[in-house]
């Protein structure tokens, strides 16, 4: 027979009460103490975020386009809209690179007549660099040039435009980093706003779920019926061009996907055995939402915020390109994009230098979110 | 796995279904395809000079709307249907290609006055002309097209155009516009049958026959096939799909309608059986639908078009191009101003302001930037004044009398002027908003241009506010003033717009600063200006006094520039490659008429 | 389950209503008056044509008027600008093949090559060939697609003729492919990337997982663990871009349809807006939000099936 203690055992009841003792009476009751200082979750993200080399030379070609698009319209003596119809579409001379040969203010000019190449009010002495491809075109003889551009259109010597210059004479990298600004203020807002919109959103239908996210869910469709371009238009008509209706056509339709994303991520974690415990726990709805299950989301939100800027980005050439754009003389990279386009075999520089700057910011963000996504990774805790 | 397994290998069947189905197309039509490219070496192998030959390839920038004359709004859609139709009159190049002659189509000879007045007329047709499917044409063709071009259930919105223009059919506004009522019957209309070959028109007021010539080569007033028109026509006779494909159209023109594929080409092809068939030595024409310039170029340079029209950003290339041609603007480019708006103390009422404008623009700078001519007359320089001599409006020396010197820049009487219409309505400084349509480049360079510029003209007291928009919303503020449309005054400040007028009626197209105008920009009136443009357009004295009527017109345009009714800033006229197989009727453009391309011929 | 996707049609059908409502209201307060093409029509004619059309009329007529014509006849209108009195179904049937076929063949080529460069991306992850795919991957997407169409036409059909410049309406078959293969690789460079760049993301994380520890504890190797379960789990969350891709992609792109002048949706949308034609925007914004409106649908019901643990429209 086992002897287990009950109240009504009389082995026990003879015992003196006196002889138990609190074994631990004198001492303090704890767990082992950290040797460490305690990491918390952002200071972990951020540690292991640092590790990541790739990561940080991101941060740092997107510091560096930052500071361009703050300081790059005040490095040379251009304002974005200083205007000068004798420099229109100047090809890009860079003083330094000039001497070897790239970006030394170079072009091609096709079909010119080859008797009056000679005729120096037209191309002065010295512009002309190779002639080539001479043929006749009905019995006249003509040919391709190359000249020296500046030298060609008759421009002092110590005028130099680095990116080129566009069709008003305008300065292009003074313009490029001008619009940089304008079109990376765009984005940053409207992605944040959609972003914002799109967690509380989605976050709400996909936790509430049922009715709630039926009518959630067809409201937000309804939204997305609308031809953009109708939104956008309308916009137009009633708050004129600008800024404003460029952030609310962007932000109008756009916040749909992510609330869509956010909403799904719900749905795969609300029936989770640690969100089950929590609420059999009594802890709150809000808190379950944005304590527990939000935080699972952090990865997919920061890879769409990043994917969402170039996003906004292209919308707003889109609308450049339909005559849409912000207003002028104001720049942004989108209003350059597509003007370039239009010149694009004429003047492939006006296309060219705006491309290779959202290309590299666009990698840059790309890298960036990798890294930022796998440093709040809550799995790689540790790792 | 299984589901991935499935999912994987639908997507393989829809990929060999597609594939699938492209291959059977393949070996179905791969026949047509080369048979077609034999063709057009066969056609290059021998040259015949009286043979038709070649093929001659142009290209339009959107889709056509429709071929039926009566309801086509697109100026390409008019240009396609007169070459597939017949008119009664038609024009074509003079001797030495320097003008242009109205004579007859379908018509046998010119209209005959039947009354001492000159309000009935009568024109005998040809006998011999014939439908594509072999039908005589009949002066019940014509007749039937007028009637149905007019049909009150119909409601065609060219109408009004065919009920009076250059003449005034007796009753068929009336006619056209009864709707259900019924209260005027056809035999009512100036439009009677004499014999089978000859109609009457009867004109409420006295009329030229080059009048009714000119009305008469009207697109809207040509031919339409009947028993086609009522083949598509929908049970109560309210629309008929005439004309909206290929299929649905009888040709009876110069060329034959082959194909029409929405969206993407149209192909001609000589029409042997046509009266005039021996003045058209193409072979065939052909459209392709090329929506973007840089595009169209490539297209050009590759020999696959034979005409392309070169933009201000790439003509640098081809200056020197001897296979470059010009053609005049269509329009003068002006800032519109809402001479009516009540903000800023009215002052785009006051009238030095508006001159204070109109010497402000550095017209020179924006000739340069948009690769056209600097304008600050009203009457475009395409107007010609005589049309026996070709004389264009512009080039004679009565006409730029008036006219202010240096292009009327001036900025010292810009600022002095400005100056003195701000201290007029008592005000210290002026923003004003300009709006624009950014779909057009050009005036998307000039407005920026304009946004430094006339700070710099009128001082720091000025701003200028841009405002870009799509040429409907545009047109919604433009119009905006207007009692029938929103009748707000204030709709609008400064504008851009242009009028495509007429080239051979300079003081026609005058009419669009008159008040009677319906489809005005501005709201000027002005009943002295009013009385002029009346007396030059309807006058008889003026129509058959052509120097009286261009002193007329003179009197108008010296209204429009001395009142700064608006301020007309560039005419930007076309620049075109022409390949080298093609040879023009005349060298060039022809005033009035254009380069001919339909009666160019072909040689490799 | 049954009972759940009768709920859902039905809720489509009245979210469908109400898009047509509300499309119908919203397109006619877009500027501009439908006969403007003509500036010499006389006032009467305008009031006469706006008469027959009932463009005169308060709105709810209208609508009324639309409504009994598409519920007795069937008639969703005609065009009145853009190819007058022929019915807008007509018009659409004329235009949604060609974008359908370059828009399903791109897609039919980039999902397997996102699918995989996302998946050795992955695998791969932060190595070399993580950074060139990511590299590849981004220049597709930060560079318009406008630009590479233009660079493509310039290089590979014009200045190296290996392609036509613009596509030949009367070809047929695989020459037809080949005139439209420009077209359809510039676009198909977005979607490649973003389904490379979402799939990276998504199976690397599923890659952390503990199940997939777990299968790697039970002996499976990292290959046979990544392609039996991490993919399964990854391709679940990929149909959330698949799908608006899709719907997208039906849209056509006016600037690539423009530059190799191919007469498709994306033209005809913004001619629409811009001629104004209300009847032909409003059949188109019908015709996309029954085809958006059924892929949600779809998506819904088959999260379903591909995850049995979650089932759409369960409560919290």
């Amino acid at each position: 027979m086992l002897n287990v203690y009950t109240p009504d055992n009389e082995k026990y009841n003879n015992i003196d009460k006196s002889k138990f003792v609190l074994v631990q009476a004198e001492k303090e009751i704890h767990d082992a103490k950290f040797e460490t200082k305690a990491v918390g979750f952002f200071k972990d993200a951020a540690m292991r975020f640092i590790r990541s080399k790739i990561s940080v030379v991101a941060l740092i070609g997107i510091l560096f386009i930052l500071f361009l698009a703050i300081f790059g319209p005040g490095m040379n003596e251009y304002g974005y809209n200083d205007q000068n119809l004798d420099y229109i579409n100047l090809p890009p001379k860079i003083p330094v690179l000039a001497e070897y040969g790239i970006f030394d203010g170079g072009r091609v000019l096709q079909n010119r007549r080859v008797d009056g190449l000679d005729d120096t009010s037209r191309y002065p002495e010295g512009c002309i660099l190779r002639v080539f491809n001479e043929r006749e075109v009905k019995g006249v003889k003509m040919c391709d040039i190359e000249v020296d551009y500046y030298k060609y259109a008759g421009i002092p010597e110590d005028v130099v435009f680095w990116f080129g210059s566009d069709y008003l004479g305008r300065d292009l990298w003074t313009r490029m980093w001008r619009g940089a600004r304008v079109s990376l203020f765009i984005a940053f807002i409207s992605v944040f706003v959609n972003v914002f919109i799109g967690i509380v959103y989605g976050a709400v239908a996909g936790y509430y779920g049922g009715k709630t996210d039926m009518i959630m869910m067809r409201i937000t469709e309804i939204i997305n019926a609308m031809p953009q371009l109708v939104v956008v238009t309308l916009f137009i008509l009633f708050f004129g061009t600008g800024i404003l209706s460029i952030i609310l056509a962007l932000v109008v339709q756009n916040w749909i996907g992510t609330a869509r994303m956010i909403r799904a991520q719900f749905y795969r974690f609300k029936g989770s055995e640690y969100v089950l415990a929590s609420r059999t726990l009594g802890v709150k709805d809000r808190v379950l939402i944005f304590r527990h299950i939000l935080p699972n989301s952090i990865g997919p939100i920061i890879t769409r915020a990043m994917m969402a800027i170039p996003g906004a980005i292209f919308t707003e050439s889109f609308l450049a390109y339909i005559g849409l754009g912000i207003r002028a003389p104001e720049s942004s990279i989108g209003v350059l994009l597509s003007q370039g386009q239009k010149v694009m075999q004429q003047y492939p520089n006006q296309v060219l230098f705006p491309a290779i700057m959202i290309s590299i910011l666009m990698i840059s963000f790309n890298m960036l979110s990798n890294g930022l996504r796998d440093a709040f990774d809550p799995t790689q805790r540790g790792a | 796995m299984k589901r991935l397994t499935a999912l994987m290998l639908a997507l393989v069947m829809m990929l060999s279904l597609l594939a699938g189905c492209s291959k059977d197309e393949e070996t179905t039509t791969a026949a047509p395809t080369t048979a077609a490219s034999g063709e057009t070496t066969t056609a290059a192998g021998e040259v015949e000079s009286d043979e038709p030959y070649g093929v001659f390839h142009n290209y339009l920038i959107s889709d056509v709307d429709t071929i039926n004359p009566h309801i086509y709004t697109m100026s390409d859609s008019g240009t396609i249907f007169g070459l597939i139709s017949m008119g009664l009159y038609r024009y074509v190049p003079n001797e030495t290609g320097d003008g242009f002659i109205f004579t007859t189509d379908l018509a046998e000879s010119d209209p005959q006055q039947m009354d001492d007045e000159g309000k009935v007329w009568q024109i005998k047709i040809l006998e011999n002309a014939k439908w594509e499917n072999g039908d005589a044409i009949t002066i019940d063709d014509v007749i039937y097209s007028w009637q149905m071009c007019l049909d009150p259930i119909l409601v065609n919105s060219r109408a009004s155009q065919m009920a009076s223009d250059y003449i005034t059919i007796v009753n068929a506004k009336e006619y056209s516009l009864q709707g259900t009522e019924n209260t005027v019957a056809w035999e009512d209309v100036g439009i009677k049958k004499v014999d089978d070959y000859t109609v009457e028109l009867t004109v409420t007021d006295p009329v030229t026959a080059l009048d009714v010539k000119s009305h008469l080569n009207y697109t809207w007033n040509r031919l339409v096939h009947k028993d086609t028109y009522e083949a598509y026509m929908n049970e109560d006779r309210s629309a008929t799909t005439f004309g909206s494909t290929g299929d649905k159209f009888m040709s009876c023109g110069p060329f034959l309608l082959k194909e029409w594929i929405q969206g993407s080409q149209f192909t001609l092809v000589h029409n042997p059986d046509y009266v005039h068939a021996d003045e058209y030595s193409l072979a065939g024409y052909e459209y392709r639908i090329v929506g973007d310039a840089n595009t169209a170029l490539e297209l050009f340079l590759k020999g696959e078009l034979d005409v392309v029209n070169v933009g201000a950003d790439s003509i640098e290339q081809y200056i020197d191009d001897p296979r470059l041609q010009q053609s005049p603007a269509s329009s003068i480019q002006c800032i519109c101003v809402n001479m009516g708006n009540t903000e800023n103390n009215g002052i785009l009422g006051n009238v030095d302001f508006r001159k204070a404008l109109y010497y402000a623009i550095d017209r020179e700078a924006i000739a340069k930037m948009t690769n056209g001519i600097a304008a600050n007359w009203t009457v475009p320089t395409k107007c010609i004044a005589d049309l026996e001599t070709g004389v264009t409006f512009r080039n004679m020396d009565e006409s730029n009398a008036y006219i202010p010197a240096n292009l009327g820049y001036d900025k010292e009487l810009a600022k002095e002027l400005y100056d003195k219409a701000l201290a007029a309505v008592g005000l210290s400084e002026l923003k004003l908003t300009l709006l624009y349509n950014e779909a057009s480049a050009n005036n998307k360079k000039i407005v920026e241009y304009l946004d430094k510029q006339l700070p710099e003209v009128f001082g720091d007291s000025f701003d200028l506010e841009l405002m870009a928009a799509t040429s409907n919303v545009c047109t919604e503020y433009r119009q905006g003033w207007r009692p029938d449309k929103k009748g707000d005054p204030n709709s609008y400040q400064l504008t851009i717009a242009g009028w495509n007028t007429s080239t051979t009626a300079p003081w026609n197209g005058l009419k669009v600063y008159s008040g009677t105008y319906t489809n005005k920009n501005e709201p000027y009136f002005n009943d002295e200006y009013d009385a002029i443009w009346n007396e030059a357009n309807l006058g008889l004295e003026a129509k058959l006094d052509n120097a009286y009527r261009l002193d007329l017109t003179r009197q108008m345009e010296k209204i429009t520039i001395d009142e700064a009714v608006t301020i007309p800033m560039y005419e930007s006229p076309g620049n075109y490659l022409i390949a080298d197989r093609i040879v023009l009727p005349s060298n060039g453009y022809i005033p009035g008429y254009g380069f001919g391309y339909a009666l160019s011929s072909i040689v490799e | 389950m049954l009972k759940y996707v009768f709920e859902r049609v039905l809720a489509m059908l009245v979210t469908l209503a109400i898009i047509v409502t509300m499309g119908f209201m919203v397109i006619r307060l877009m500027p501009g008056s439908m006969f403007e093409g003509n500036p010499d029509m006389s006032p009467e004619q305008l009031a006469a044509l706006e008469a027959k059309y009932h463009l005169d009329k308060p709105l709810l007529v209208q609508y009324g008027y639309f409504l009994r014509d598409a519920f007795t006849k069937g008639d969703w209108g005609t065009s009145l600008k853009l190819y007058p009195n022929v019915p807008v179904w007509e018009i659409l049937q004329t235009r949604i093949p060609i974008s359908m076929y370059i828009n399903v063949y791109s897609l039919l080529i980039s999902l397997p090559i996102g699918v995989i460069l996302g998946i050795v991306a992955a695998i791969k992850k932060n190595t070399w060939v993580d950074y060139t795919v990511s590299f590849l991957v981004v220049i597709c997407i930060s560079v318009p697609s406008f630009v590479f169409a233009t660079l493509m036409q310039y290089f590979f059909a014009f200045k190296m003729e290996a392609f036509p410049i613009i596509y030949e309406p009367t070809a047929v078959g695989m020459a037809k492919l080949y005139s439209l293969a420009l077209p359809i690789m510039a676009l198909a460079l977005s979607p490649i990337a973003r389904v490379a760049r979402y799939l990276r993301a998504e199976l690397a994380e599923t890659i952390n997982s503990d199940f997939m520890l777990l299968a790697k504890t039970k002996g499976l190797t990292e290959r046979q663990a990544t392609i039996n379960h991490g993919i399964r789990n990854s391709l679940l969350p990929l149909m959330n871009i698949i799908v608006p891709m899709f719907t997208n992609i039906l849209g056509g792109s006016l600037v690539i349809e423009t530059i190799f002048a191919i007469p498709g949706m994306g033209g005809m949308m913004v001619n629409s807006i811009n001629a104004p034609d209300y009847e032909v925007t409003l059949a188109i914004l019908i015709f996309y939000s029954i085809i958006s409106l059924s892929t949600i649908l779809l998506v819904d019901i088959s999260y379903g099936i591909i995850d049995p643990r979650i089932r759409m429209g369960g409560k919290k």
